[in-house]
């Protein structure tokens, strides 16, 4: 994918690219005969947080080709079509988030080729498709529906048949044709023992066990079979049989030989054992994620703290929750190396091309490191020059090949789109490079920077203490905010993230309309929507914002809101000034505050959405990560 | 479900002396909420998963649990019961389940003073299929844990330990909520163990896994009298639509708002309000110009008298409600009536919690409006006035102009 492909889409073309989510792919191919449609609706079900308007399988049984598909959620799919009965070795499913043309059984995955003989699983965008389309139109091939997916079927079987082509030669050619980002299975009757995948910036991994082998778009679909993961990188096209697999290079033709490694995820962790939803799973398991974290001691963190320390120019990319995450890191080189850092939302990063050169340092934040405006961001950034010091969950994600340096948050899969553990992980990621930071520029000696240590340390218990002490509360306030429309979330200083991110999740999965300001701001616009009972949230840590935000409380609470304190336990002051607070432990309003403060909101978020009746882990118009512009 | 068909064991046989006076005539599990005893609505919701198998332990005036269920045929499925020997000695009841699941390696625990939104029971047996652990109960977030079963989980989800707060090292706000998976071999721990939170620790020690179910959604343990008018708020606000009765009579001028539900052969007459949630049972009399509003449950062949308003209250069957009563936040036994005029107070002046005598000890029920518990078979007399969080015994006369500062019992 390059910058120049934007200006040859068509405006239409444009307006389907905006807003556009991912899918999830899966295929299976195994020695023995089982009832693998249940088995695939079973994989796809742990890939349903890539997208979840439409299902369908493709299966081979008895030499027949049979494709089952509809749109809606897995659960109301499977209503409809009993997949159940259906046994095999081979099969392919697709979870699909609407991109070309709106959900419906037609626009379902998987597509086949005219003869029904070949059906096509796909992840990404081809952007090319209306031509290749159109010249198998006139060559004759009947197109069923309106995706950009369905050109490739039909290219395949135009390659096998017009031309006369060896069936995985003609996948091979088909795929050279493509242009666009994609993640692609195919599975066909003319070869009925194999599976043929290709991928190019749409991600796409290999499990292994002793009887089968699984591809699928990420490792969790798979994740209670094995452990054994193979990572593909673009480019690459994968022969797989029940027995192995051959991978090869379609730029230099070269045939890779690249060992499976273990991921230390359980299969356990991949599920929801006893928890309603994965977010509350999430929130609570914040404090292991954060002990991970913290226990891997990456090198890392120190070699990204000097490059820091060296460049002219700091900035940092990221998009969403992670965006916010990165203000923590922003505010810290500021403070503490005393230059001018920036974070930017990838989508924006344009704006600040021009400044990047070979003194400039790009830290990418993600969870999935395959955000794609953050992945075109630092291709950029790396052209010219920049160095690439990126912190990411997911190992030997796309934005890691791009990295010269890489902090792993070690958080294990989040699996709610809203994310929780994977923000908080972010956030210390920021301050542990940030501690580095000041003991390089002289912010604080040795001594002071053991201190920080020792309690930067400590934040797994804090956090767990401060789930305990507020869940009860959070569901409480969540009662009242529920009947709400609309809220304001203010903060001053470092907190301000924590006040954005506040306010991000009580909208993406409450759906009450909530924004947040520097509090200084409240004054210049957004107190005029301030009336009766209207929600306030005001994160209030001992700092030196303290005294400020206790006037800003005061103004609130004379037009008549409803305010809410994130405050310091013990501190009666501002508790006596709000309606309801939330209390964190001492010690952590100067230091780290981003991290214990932000949870109350995590939990009234969440209480907030169940209350309102809504699946906190499957907010409507979301996916998990955005692999698409 | 997978395997053998899982059976389920209710234990139902305790006094439930908090709930006194509602208690004092029946035991707990046969408190009716919109027409059907509490432990109904647990049956049902077995026999909704497939389990049809329950035995049922019974103990303080078991007896009518044993009439109104008899065999379980009439609901679908086989119940067979077992008696506590001494009311409040729970080793002898599990000695009779331990026969009972003789040949079975897991079953369903369930208590039967626990009114839920539909699928807590599907939300254990789900934890404890999908993780495959040894057991599982299921749990929920409670603010005071009091008297509960407090829970400290580990970062998986898995059950650390079970106890009383004072007992185990936890601040952990999850209690158990009343709903287990177990194993049979829990039997043998409750032989050396007092209590079943004991028990699962002693199988957790040996290597068990049980996992936590997290129950989120709204959840009320029938420990106090308060509980009742909770509850049966709850069951209202949880119905969508409304049902009336084809032979129900409604008068002219009759207002009806929201969801209501009215049984056969009642009488609506004109000028009254029904402002729903409202359930009123069969065979009732509703008089001219009465006002019965914001989640009020008035069990069957009752009256209630011209002018009369009724808020957020339980009405149990029988109960007469003569003219221009006030009934707020109240629950009214059996058969009992309020002659003219009555008044429940259901606030303090100036505006406080109220407080209320449970078991001799003054307790704050966290609530700013509570007016009276009456027991069965009562009569007030004209122009009396009962104070806020007030109890009156079971069989009791109340004499006309009566001030009810103090708890009659």
């Amino acid at each position: 994918m390059n910058n120049t492909y934007l200006l040859l889409l068509s405006k239409k073309q444009l307006i389907f690219l905006i807003g556009k989510k991912m899918c999830g792919i899966v295929g299976i191919i195994q020695k023995n005969e089982t009832k693998i449609g249940v088995e695939i609706i079973q994989a796809l079900q742990k890939l349903e947080y890539r997208g979840y308007d439409s299902l369908g399988v493709a299966i081979i049984e008895n030499d027949n080709l049979i494709v089952q598909k509809d749109k809606g959620k897995i659960n109301e799919v499977v209503e409809k079509i009993d997949i159940s009965p259906i046994s095999g070795k081979i099969a392919i499913g697709h979870t699909r988030w609407a991109t070309h043309g709106p959900p419906s059984k037609i626009n379902a995955h998987p597509h086949v080729s005219c003869d029904g003989k070949i059906a096509v699983v796909h992840n990404g965008i081809i952007e090319n498709f209306q031509e290749l389309r159109r010249t198998l139109k006139e060559k004759g091939h009947k197109f069923s529906s309106e995706t950009d997916t369905e050109v490739i079927s039909h290219l395949i079987e135009d390659f096998f048949i017009n031309e006369q082509l060896d069936f995985r030669e003609a996948v091979i050619k088909a795929i050279e044709q493509l242009v666009g980002t994609y993640a692609i299975c195919v599975i066909s009757t003319n070869e009925p023992q194999k599976i043929y995948c290709a991928k190019k910036d749409s991600p796409l991994v290999i499990g292994l066990n002793s009887n089968r082998i699984f591809v699928a778009s990420d490792i969790p679909a798979f994740l209670d079979q094995t452990q054994q993961v193979v990572l593909l990188h673009d480019n690459e096209f994968v022969e797989i049989r029940s027995d192995g697999y051959d991978i090869v290079n379609l730029k230099s033709k070269e045939h890779i030989t690249r060992t499976p490694y273990t991921v230390s995820w359980k299969a356990e962790m991949a599920q929801k054992a006893g928890y309603p939803h994965f977010m509350l799973k999430e929130i609570h398991e914040q404090p292991n994620s954060l002990y991970n974290y913290i226990r891997m001691k990456q090198k890392s963190v120190k070699k990204i703290a000097e490059k820091i320390h060296a460049a002219e120019r700091i900035f940092f990319v990221a998009a969403g929750t992670a965006y916010y995450s990165t203000l923590t890191g922003e505010y810290l080189v500021r403070k503490f190396n005393k230059k001018l850092s920036q974070s930017i939302i990838a989508s924006e990063f344009e704006s600040i091309l021009d400044l990047i050169d070979e003194n400039t340092v790009v830290v990418p934040v993600s969870q999935s490191g395959e955000t794609m405006d953050t992945i075109l961001g630092i291709k950029k950034a790396k052209e010219q020059g920049a160095s690439i010091l990126s912190i990411v969950n997911v190992v030997g994600s796309t934005i890691t090949r791009y990295s010269d340096e890489v902090i792993y948050l070690h958080a294990g899969p989040e699996i709610g789109v809203a994310a929780t553990k994977t923000y908080l992980a972010q956030t210390i990621a920021n301050w542990d490079v940030g501690l580095e930071l000041g003991l390089l520029s002289g912010a604080f000696n040795k001594t002071e920077y053991e201190s920080h240590r020792e309690k930067f340390n400590q934040l797994p218990k804090i956090v767990k203490t401060t789930i305990t002490n507020n869940e009860v509360q959070a569901r409480t306030v969540a009662n009242w905010f529920s009947k709400k429309k609309s809220g304001f979330y203010l903060a001053r200083g470092i907190n301000v993230q924590t006040a954005n991110e506040g306010a991000l999740k009580m909208k993406e999965i409450s759906y009450i309309h909530c924004e947040s300001y520097p509090a200084g701001e409240s004054k210049h616009g957004p107190i005029a929507l301030v009336e009766k009972d209207f929600p306030v949230v005001f994160i209030a840590p001992k700092d030196h914002t303290y005294r400020l935000i206790q006037s800003n409380i005061m103004e609130m609470n004379a037009r008549g809101a409803s305010t809410i304190g994130v405050i310091e336990e013990n501190d009666d002051e501002i508790k006596n000034l709000v309606t309801w607070s939330f209390k964190i432990p001492q010690g952590y309003s100067e230091i780290f505050s981003t991290i214990p403060y932000v949870v109350p909101l995590q939990l009234l978020a969440y209480y907030t959405a169940v209350k309102r009746g809504y699946s906190p882990d499957k907010p409507r118009n979301l996916a998990k990560s955005v692999t698409v512009l | 479900m997978a395997k053998k068909e899982l059976k389920a064991v209710i234990l139902a046989g305790g006094e439930g002396r908090e709930l006194f006076p509602l208690t004092q005539t029946k035991p707990k599990p046969m408190i009716k909420l919109l027409g059907k005893p509490i432990l109904q609505y647990i049956i049902e919701e077995l026999k909704s998963l497939g389990v049809t198998k329950i035995l049922i332990v019974i103990g303080y005036k078991g007896e009518q649990i044993k009439d109104y269920f008899k065999k379980g045929s009439e609901f679908g499925l086989s119940i067979s019961y077992a008696k506590q020997s001494k009311e409040n000695d729970i080793k002898s009841a599990f000695l009779a389940a331990k026969k009972y699941l003789a040949n079975d390696d897991e079953f369903l625990l369930l208590f039967s003073d626990i009114i839920a939104e539909k699928g807590l029971i599907q939300r254990t047996l789900n934890a404890y299929e999908n993780t495959q652990a040894d057991m599982a109960m299921a749990l929920t977030l409670k603010g005071d844990t009091g008297n509960f079963g407090v829970v400290d989980m580990d970062y998986k989800g898995y059950v650390k330990s079970v106890g009383l707060a004072t007992e185990i090292d936890t601040k952990s706000n999850y209690i158990d909520a009343g709903c287990f998976v177990l194993k049979t071999t829990i039997f043998d721990e409750l032989e050396v163990h007092p209590n079943i939170p004991k028990s699962i620790n002693a199988r957790i020690k040996k290597g068990d896994k049980v996992i936590a179910a997290i129950w989120e959604k709204e959840w009320i343990d029938i420990g106090k009298p308060w509980n009742i008018i909770e509850a049966n708020r709850l069951l209202l606000s949880k119905l969508t639509e409304s049902r009336i009765a084809s032979n129900v009579t409604i008068e002219s001028n009759v207002v009806l708002k929201n969801v209501v539900i009215i049984d056969e052969n009642t009488i609506i007459s004109s000028g009254t309000v029904l402002n729903g949630p409202l359930y009123i049972g069969p065979n009732t009399y509703i008089g001219n110009n009465v006002l019965l509003r914001d989640h009020t449950s008035i069990d069957s062949d009752s009256l209630i008298g011209f002018g009369s308003e009724i808020k957020n209250s339980v009405l149990f069957s029988g109960t007469k409600i003569y003219r221009l009563c006030y009934v707020g936040d109240s629950v009214i036994g059996e058969n009992t009536t309020l002659s003219t005029n009555v008044m429940t107070v259901n606030t303090e002046t100036p505006i406080k919690p109220i407080k209320m005598n449970v078991n001799g000890q003054k307790i704050d029920t966290g609530l700013t409006k509570l007016g009276a518990i009456i027991g069965d078979n009562c009569i007030i007399g004209v122009n009396s006035m009962i104070f806020p969080g007030r109890k009156i015994a079971a069989g009791s006369t109340i004499l006309p102009r009566t001030r009810v500062q103090e708890d009659v019992v």
